[in-house]
């Protein structure tokens, strides 16, 4: 499989007001692949989003290197490249929308980035069409819901055509049909378009069908594997700090009081059909 | 003390083209020691209603009455009620700015004019409920602590000014799993312990199914809905018109009893389903 980024062996320091040196992720490395929706989980503090920052160059990495698409983020030459390759989605809607009116909103990054004028239109249509917010593009984004404006903040980074995009925390200040249309909207765009997505979150309920998941605890990673995988480890994700699907809790909890179910359940669906077979 | 809401509306940029309608009509009433949720999609007016309550807002008409006096009296000192009505915003750590913990905790019962002996029982008091160690924490600056105990140390710097109804903003938005169920486990003691009536505004449908006794919905301005959880959440067509949904356990629970399964659908919370599929499981076993 094609690698769209690559973290290798980096570590991450920082000083605190105190003078004191701290080290927010600790030897580090892992392959995000072409393609794929990796979803990165951990306590607060485990480093998520100081390693989000790092995939496209807001910060760099003390030692060690990360690449993006092949270009290191340490290259200052090729920063512009790597941005546009690997664009990121914050947990604020609010901070991340720049314009008065929504399609000029989505402009802003392709016309920084010289792309023509009939191409930015395009662009523009093209990515509000995705994220389902066509009906709304002259509207002024202080009038939408939270959900439609992280939709708005999606659409500005899609119209920048990157081939990957992280996604830190981008549900955790919304309601819950807001999340509902944010989540449904990168999954769509992992699916549909290809979209590479590395997902970061809170909510374990959200990445239950991830490709594949890594677990950091204290700045290294601490667990990877398919979702099945780890959540089913019901006792060490509590360790690490972290909650499983409640399905999952559920089936959990049933096994100990000496009823044989899955141990595997990530969904209603699946806990319904298993509650249908037990005899 | 009770907070009585009659008829209350407030319009931000009144006469102006940005004119924008955040509450309509609210009546509300908090008695003693209730623990109330309040859910609503974003920008259904959940901030401005609680703002209202300690008089941070005023209504554009209508009253809000503490007691039955009416906070708008040019009587009222609006200290008293904010030291009586505890308001912890959304992300209240950002509003942290002392030295040291014990100072930031400190900072709202030395502005209320109490002795120092006073003040470190206070400080004392507001820790033990935020399950933050006295000895360990009082002296370190509260920009060296995890964003969950930041949270904690903002919470506490409320409680020491010993509000008699403690209204918290989204107080788990952000938290990890732990993070989250170590602040509600310390605001149901708080509520149980502090005899004080709190109000838990938030976007968690299983926190506030957990916590509260009474829920309020919001939407498009309005009080949509005032009743018991399990009223609340069973009308799951209705939470998704505006915008909400009901905890995930209850979803399975519905769709158990339209498979035919004898259960409850008024459940929220893991543990209560855990008893009531046992029943279900049991039976299929004797049934086999």
């Amino acid at each position: 499989m094609q690698k769209a980024i690559e973290v290798c062996d980096i570590v991450y320091e920082y000083v605190t007001n105190e003078e004191e040196r701290l080290t927010a992720i600790y030897k580090t490395s892992f392959d995000v692949y072409e393609g794929e929706f990796l979803a990165i989980i951990g306590h607060n503090g485990s480093g998520k989003s100081t390693l989000a920052k790092m995939m496209n160059g807001i910060m760099k990495p003390t030692s060690g290197d990360i690449f993006v698409y092949g270009m290191n983020t340490k290259d200052e030459e090729k920063i512009w490249d790597i941005r546009q390759s690997a664009g990121i989605v914050f947990q604020n809607p609010d901070n991340q929308i720049v314009a008065t009116v929504v399609e000029e909103d989505v402009a802003f990054g392709p016309e920084n980035l010289g792309v023509a004028p009939d191409e930015i239109r395009m662009r523009i249509d093209k990515a509000l069409d995705i994220v389902r917010m066509g009906d709304y593009k002259d509207r002024k984004p202080h009038q939408l819901s939270g959900g439609q404006k992280q939709r708005i903040a999606i659409a500005g980074i899609l119209a920048m055509q990157p081939k990957c995009i992280i996604f830190d925390e981008a549900t955790a200040m919304l309601d819950p049909i807001g999340r509902d249309e944010v989540l449904s909207c990168v999954k769509q765009l992992n699916r549909q378009n290809k979209t590479t997505v590395v997902y970061i979150t809170h909510f374990m309920d959200e990445i239950v069908d991830a490709d594949r998941v890594i677990v950091l605890q204290k700045g290294q990673i601490a667990m990877e594997g398919k979702p099945r995988e780890i959540f089913c480890q019901v006792e060490k994700m509590r360790e690490l700090r972290l909650d499983v699907p409640k399905v999952t809790e559920l089936s959990y909890l049933l096994n100990k009081q000496g009823f044989q179910m899955p141990c595997d359940i990530l969904t209603t669906e699946e806990m319904v059909e298993a509650i249908c077979q037990y005899n | 003390m009770s907070v009585q809401l009659v008829n209350v509306s407030h319009i931000y940029a009144e006469g102006s083209p940005f004119e924008f309608t955040a509450l309509k009509d609210i009546h509300l009433s908090i008695g003693k020691n209730e623990f109330i949720g309040i859910i609503g999609h974003t920008g259904s007016g959940k901030s401005t209603l609680i703002q209202h309550l300690n008089g941070l807002l005023l209504p554009t008409s209508g009253t809000v009455l503490i007691d039955g006096v009416d906070i708008a009296d040019k009587d009222v000192r609006m200290v008293h009620i904010r030291q009586r009505v505890g308001l912890v915003f959304q992300y209240a750590e950002h509003q942290l700015f002392e030295e040291t913990i014990y100072k930031d905790i400190a900072y709202g019962p030395k502005n209320m004019g109490l002795d120092e002996e006073e003040i470190d029982a206070r400080v004392r008091y507001a820790m033990a409920l935020t399950e933050l160690d006295f000895e360990k924490y009082k002296d370190r600056s509260p920009f060296d602590i995890s964003g969950g105990q930041m949270r904690r140390v903002a919470i506490a710097g409320v409680l020491a000014m010993k509000p008699e109804v403690l209204v918290l903003d989204e107080p788990t938005s952000g938290l990890d799993p732990m993070g989250r169920s170590a602040i509600l486990r310390g605001i149901k003691q708080m509520h149980r312990d502090g005899e004080m009536s709190v109000v838990l505004v938030s976007h968690n449908m299983e926190d506030v199914a957990a916590m509260a006794d009474r829920i309020i919905v919001m939407c498009n301005a309005q009080k949509v809905m005032d009743d018991v959880p399990q009223r609340i959440f069973a009308q799951t067509e209705r939470l998704h018109e505006i915008g909400l949904r009901a905890p995930e356990i209850t979803y399975l629970m519905q769709a158990l009893k339209e498979k035919g399964f004898d259960v409850d659908t008024d459940i929220f919370s893991v543990e209560k389903a855990v008893e009531e599929v046992e029943k279900v499981l049991q039976r299929r076993g004797r049934d086999v």
